[in-house]
């Protein structure tokens, strides 16, 4: 069970005031301006938000702290926070006050009272790839005026990026069917990395070795280079060095000069320099005038100089000229493309050009000697090479993370339908009070129908033959499926007791879009939501301008936030009225 | 004219090499445009200077394109051998080994036997009559 059974409120002057509350509904009255907005939001303070209420007016210079007592699973808490987020305290009931706490240790403390298991936590952790915390879960708690009528993405605190980011997470988790297997397709997946990091670690290692033979081989003269295959052929040739035999010219291939392979990599060097540098100095249209007029430029000259041509280089001023009138259908994926292929020969060369070097140098026998040691040493590690097993693992990852990415993403339709039944009923509850509702059941296979992407409440219509979504306007009407679905929500959410959720719902004035005959739906709606939950499990705070009666409301708790000593939420304030003076 | 004997020399060197490169290319091709002949025969050149070509026969799609892409970062280095290939061009239909009209060069028949090379340029080459010649040097001015 859980309770919020006292706010109390100390001003610098240690004068105290307390706020009672009482299982089930807490209904607050309070005219305009009286702090019913600044209530919810002070709940939520409490609960560990990060609002700077010291900013606040309402507080400013009069509140000095407050202390909130509430019991969760039959510990008694109380939990101090002062209009400085960072300062803050935590006891048990029968303690005394302990120790300043930051907000950060505050909030940790909180966690740990409303994680039932902190196993879960990992496991949502595990699926989500998240941190959640239960100040993720007070997306579920609070019902501002600001959203009233919203049935896309309709949580209230689903507009702050903080929380919107999470939300589809905490969706996927809650409703889904697979968490086991996929917590084993998880544990499947490391399994594979770590084994893929020991393969690419030995791949590194037989790299390292294969070039150090590569390089001894070239001192050696030998033309053929170790694939990690051909052991045999190459001790084969060492064989021959070491018996002083010339080795057949066995390899007929004709390779290039360095200085032609050297022009070649000028050329290369320099067409991808120009290239680069253009690119960042020009947008695209500029590059074509430039290069236009360049074209132009030549061309003319051409003609200057050799008259004899102009037959063949007018026809290209002209249409140079006209150039315009057309667009260009080039893909610049093509383009880069091709600079990167130049690059890899550009790196390919190079190395041809090292390795061409080790032909034109002399070597001593020693030094030969120590080549042959070396290769010889190199050749008798025994590494792996297996760069299809690599791939083979690699694809098996990638298919495993689009298998857990479908199932993390496929939908425990039961539960949603389950879920969507309990908001249809709920809402159709209050048919004979208010003529919204009715007008809507009387429809038949009325229906509101939740849907996991995008967070949305969509009535329809649904019958035998066809289901459609049923587009209706009214504030009054889309304020309703809202709290249902909250309700609907949170009445899931602790009949599965593992998540880590402060069961409350506080909402702020929602009488607003109501008239008088509408708004008693939210009473009826209360009522049969608790007569599947009971008081002791979810605590409501209203907060409303509207007298309960008018919202056909039963609280259990009443309080008008105005009267002859206060006015209005914080006990210690007194406006100055600037409009009455 | 003072030029020195060096640049005569690269002019009859690269001359003669466009010459036979222009002539090549519209044995095999029969015609073709001179913009798009004096792409194609930069690029043939150039890839005498190009360790492997970075476009293979494989390739199906947008082979104009990626040929012309090939031009990237060579732009002046192209304008510069303009004047030696349109001098080559001009020579070879002043000697009559090419016929010239509208901006359309054709190769004069002679009785001798072609043997075409299956390459990525000769795709490209033929794939190239699809564009209409100010689209192509669109593309060309464009992408370079």
């Amino acid at each position: 069970m859980f309770k919020i059974s006292k706010l109390i409120m100390v001003s610098y002057k240690n004068e105290t005031f307390t706020y009672a509350f009482e299982s089930g509904i807490n209904y607050f009255k309070g005219v305009n301006n009286s702090g019913k907005t600044e209530f919810f939001s002070f709940i939520d303070y409490m609960f560990g938000s990060s609002d700077r209420i010291d900013k606040k007016i309402w507080f400013k210079n009069t509140l000095n702290y407050a202390i909130l007592k509430f019991q969760y699973n039959n510990i008694s808490y109380e939990v101090k926070r002062t209009l400085d987020r960072e300062i803050n305290y935590f006891k048990y009931k029968d303690e005394e006050w302990g120790e300043v706490i930051n907000a950060n240790e505050y909030k940790n403390k909180l966690n740990s009272i409303f994680v039932n298991n902190m196993s879960f936590l990992k496991d949502i952790r595990d699926f989500t790839e998240e941190d959640l915390t239960y100040r993720t879960f007070t997306l579920f708690n609070f019902l501002g005026e600001k959203s009233l009528g919203v049935l896309n993405d309709f949580f209230d605190k689903g507009k702050d990026i903080r929380y919107s980011t999470k939300l589809p997470s905490i969706l996927n988790y809650i409703f889904n069917n697979n968490l086991e297997k996929i917590f084993s397709l998880k544990k499947q997946l490391s399994e594979l990395q770590s084994e893929v990091s020991k393969i690419e670690k030995s791949i590194n290692k037989f790299d390292f070795l294969k070039n150090n033979i590569n390089f001894n081989l070239k001192k050696l003269n030998i033309s053929i280079l170790y694939t990690g295959k051909n052991k045999s052929a190459i001790l084969d040739e060492i064989k021959l060095i070491k018996a002083l035999e010339e080795e057949s010219k066995k390899n007929s291939k004709k390779s290039k000069t360095i200085a032609e392979l050297e022009s070649i990599y000028n050329n290369l060097n320099e067409q991808i320099k120009v290239y680069e540098s253009t690119i960042e100095d020009n947008r695209n249209f500029e590059i074509e005038n430039s290069n236009r007029k360049k074209m132009l430029e030549t061309l003319s000259n051409l003609i200057s100089e050799r008259k004899e041509f102009s037959y063949l280089v007018e026809p290209l001023l002209n249409m140079t000229g006209d150039l315009e009138k057309s667009i260009s259908f080039n893909k610049y994926i093509i383009n880069n493309n091709t600079i990167h292929e130049l690059k890899n020969q550009r790196e390919a060369i190079r190395n041809e050009i090292f390795a061409n070097e080790a032909k034109f140098t002399c070597y001593s026998i020693s030094e030969k000697s120590r080549s042959i040691a070396l290769v010889e040493e190199y050749l008798s590690i025994d590494i792996e090479c297996n760069t299809n097993e690599l791939e083979a693992k690699r694809k098996l990852i990638k298919e495993l993370k689009v298998e857990i990415k479908a199932l993390q993403n496929s939908d425990n339709d039961k539960k949603i339908n389950e879920l969507s039944d309990f908001i249809t009923k709920l809402y159709k509850s209050a048919k004979n009070i208010s003529d919204i509702i009715k007008n809507d059941n009387d429809l038949e296979g009325f229906y509101i129908q939740y849907y996991k992407k995008g967070n949305l409440l969509q009535p329809k219509i649904i019958n035998d033959l066809s289901q459609e979504n049923y587009y209706i306007g009214s504030m009054a009407r889309h304020t309703l499926i809202q709290l249902c679905g909250y309700l609907g929500f949170l009445s899931l959410l602790i009949k599965e007791k593992r998540y880590p959720l402060i069961p409350i719902l506080v909402i702020d004035h929602i009488s607003t879009p109501f008239d008088s005959c509408n708004r008693k739906a939210i009473g009826i709606i209360f009522q049969q939501f608790y007569k599947s939950i009971s008081i002791d499990e979810l605590q409501v705070f209203i907060f409303d301008d509207k007298n309960y009666g008018d919202l056909s409301i039963i609280p259990n708790h009443y309080e008008d936030l105005v009267n002859d000593n206060k006015s209005g939420f914080n006990p210690f304030f007194y406006e100055v009225k600037k409009e009455n003076v | 004219m003072n030029k020195s004997k060096i640049d005569l020399e690269l002019e009859v060197i690269l001359t003669s090499t466009y010459s036979e490169i222009v002539l090549n290319v519209l044995k095999i091709h029969k015609n073709l445009s001179v913009i798009k002949t004096m792409v194609f025969a930069f690029l043939i050149k150039k890839r005498k200077f190009i360790n492997a070509n970075v476009y293979s026969a494989s390739n199906k799609n947008d082979l104009v394109l990626k040929c012309i892409s090939q031009l990237s970062g060579l732009y002046k280095d192209y304008c510069e051998n303009l004047k030696y290939i349109i001098s080559a061009i001009h020579l070879l239909i002043v000697n009559g080994k090419l016929a010239y009209n509208l901006g359309e060069l054709m190769y004069v028949e002679t009785s001798e036997i072609i043997i075409e090379e299956k390459s990525f340029i000769n795709n490209a080459i033929r794939e190239s009559k699809n564009y209409s010649d100010r689209q192509f040097l669109k593309e060309v001015v464009r992408n370079v």
